[in-house]
């Protein structure tokens, strides 16, 4: 497997506070920060980021011997904590939550600021405001770099048990505005271009996009993105839950535009409308019905997910839309026939509207 | 009841119960056989053989590392009423039996820093990372020709020195594009990430 070596730093980036944290401190750093992290996790998970309009503060010491001196009040539990922080948070108050010696812990708020430098020579100290994050370390502020947009914080990632809700999520918040990294290539001129037209053969790119989302979010379950082992093409995703015996396929599809290989000056595009979906609807099925002749004791389930893409009047990428043509298919949902919706191996179709950007877009005329 | 247990796997078991941080609960079983993969593969990137970890793994067909030797620990840290397994298949910690039965374990089998070390690390990751995102990083073949030969098909994971050699060098690559020495949770992080985006390269 090749590693490459320009996504490293990228990624590096991403886990720099691990680092600031080690150079500061070494190894014990390293153990507070995961100290610090577990306990930001379970406050998150009580009260999600989103819902907090004040500052968190997460607050370990790095010499355990300095909390002993120091600490005062009486600690409590991780339990009693969650509750302490909803009634705090309800308050809009901005709270200092000091990790102790034992791994209790002790709670001051404020109505006015909370300085994090004044806590973080000695210790480690998380810091959360209005959507961003990042540690104190020393003297240095390391902010944290979320790997996707629609995460609200690295430590808040959702999960689900379902694959309804896992894509409704998706379609709803992840890929509308490309929020996700690997779907930003999907555009020709990628993200911050029109997104009038989708790059040459875009599939793997949502495939890959879809693949990375699912394994995150789905609980208990692996994600695998298939490869032809004979010369029918195999559905594209395949999720498995462990000690279950459901399996669920699930179809990918785009219709919009796409810029294909072009031959000499001219460019040439390949367009795919809406009958496309009903194809990866029969296909599903026939997946499913393959999958189960070879899988008796399997519950198997197809879904299909149609990435739209579509603009109308659109004819080239040198085009400049009106806002009304770049939003004419948002609410255009693709009917499949009685047929496809009432067989029992069809799980349904989500379809995926994909923005176009609207400040390159014109006013309508 | 520990005479009949392997020594490794079943104090893996008690050390990650007693350790377990609490925002990763409730875990189930396959997690914990994830955890101890991982730590297992902290080992290997450590220079350690693989034989030192006394266990072997499989990869099974849905793709979730799986240890025939680590699930009979785990079962029978439930019937010591170390652990408690509820009916939706997660794992509850006694703390307080689960610290005693340590210490009794490391005055019998002397004291293992450094495989305590890889454990504590493999929990630490997944406190940084989704833990479905490890599960699909490290249950992946290292050779890309193994990929498509092995796909839906059990697997015994680092079955020959070359896979175990690639996991090793896929590794010195991410670890050698740090500036100084970066310690050992932020190359393990950025090892495991990169390994997902090589994955689904790999799949286009």
């Amino acid at each position: 497997m090749q590693i490459d070596p320009l996504k490293i730093s990228e990624l590096y980036m991403q886990s720099n506070f691990i680092l600031a944290a080690y150079k500061e401190f070494g190894s014990k750093g390293e153990k507070c920060i995961g100290v610090v992290v577990d306990c930001v996790r379970n406050v998150f998970r009580a009260i999600p980021p989103e819902q907090i309009n004040s500052q968190v503060l997460i607050r370990k010491r790095i010499n355990d011997s300095d909390s002993v001196m120091e600490e005062r009040g009486s600690p409590f539990g991780i339990d009693r904590l969650r509750n302490d922080l909803i009634e705090r948070f309800k308050r809009n108050e901005n709270v200092l939550v000091t990790i102790t010696l034992d791994g209790l812990f002790l709670v001051d708020s404020s109505s006015e600021k909370i300085q994090p430098k004044d806590y973080s020579t000695d210790s480690i100290v998380y810091h959360y405001f209005h959507m961003q994050e990042g540690f104190f370390v020393g003297e240095s502020y390391i902010p944290i770099k979320k790997p996707n947009e629609y995460l609200v914080s690295l430590f808040a990632q959702p999960t689900y048990s379902s694959v309804e809700t896992a894509l409704d999520r998706y379609s709803d918040s992840v890929a509308p505005d490309c929020t996700c990294k690997i779907l930003e290539d999907v555009w020709l001129g990628g993200k911050d271009g029109k997104r009038l037209i989708l790059s040459n053969k875009p599939e793997s790119i949502m495939r890959n996009s879809l693949d990375q989302y699912l394994s995150t979010v789905l609980e208990q379950a692996t994600v695998k993105a298939e490869q032809a082992t004979d010369e029918s093409k195999p559905v594209d995703l395949r999720v498995d839950w462990y000690g279950s015996r459901a399996v669920v396929l699930i179809e990918v599809k785009w219709i919009g535009k796409s810029v294909s290989k072009s031959k000499g000056i001219k460019q040439n595009y390949t367009n795919h409308t809406a009958s496309r979906a009903l194809e990866g609807a029969y296909q599903v099925i026939d997946y499913v019905k393959r999958e189960k002749s070879t899988l008796g004791e399997k519950i198997v389930k197809g879904y299909l997910v149609t990435f739209d893409g579509r603009r109308a009047n659109l004819k080239s990428e040198k085009d400049e839309l009106s806002r009304e043509d770049a939003w004419h298919y948002l609410d255009k949902d693709i009917s499949l026939s009685s047929e496809i919706e009432s067989n029992d191996d069809f799980g349904g179709h989500k379809r995926v509207f994909l923005n176009p950007r609207a400040s390159r877009t014109v006013s309508n005329k | 009841m520990r005479a009949d247990i392997e020594s490794e796997p079943y104090v893996d078991a008690i050390w990650l119960g007693q350790n377990m941080p609490s925002s990763l609960l409730p875990v189930s079983r396959i997690d914990m056989h994830l955890f101890s993969y991982l730590a297992c593969i902290v080992s290997l990137l450590k220079g350690n053989a693989i034989n030192s970890w006394r266990y072997r793994y499989t990869i099974n067909d849905e793709g979730f590392p799986f240890s025939a030797n680590f699930d009979e620990a785990l079962s029978a840290a439930i019937r010591g009423g170390f652990f408690k397994e509820s009916l939706a298949g997660k794992l509850d910690f006694n703390q307080r039996k689960l610290s005693s039965e340590l210490e009794i374990l490391q005055s019998i089998h002397g004291p293992s820093a450094q495989r305590f070390a890889h454990l504590s690390n493999s929990l630490r990751a997944a406190l940084m990372l989704p833990i479905g995102q490890i599960r699909s990083s490290i249950s992946q073949p290292v050779n890309t020709k193994e990929i498509y030969r092995q796909l839906n098909q059990r697997r015994f994971s680092f079955q020959d020195q070359d896979e175990i050699d690639s996991i090793y060098n896929e590794y010195r690559v991410v670890y050698e594009a740090f500036d100084e020495d970066p310690g050992e949770l932020s190359p393990l992080i950025v090892w495991i990430s990169s390994r997902l985006i090589s994955i689904n390269k790999e799949f286009n």
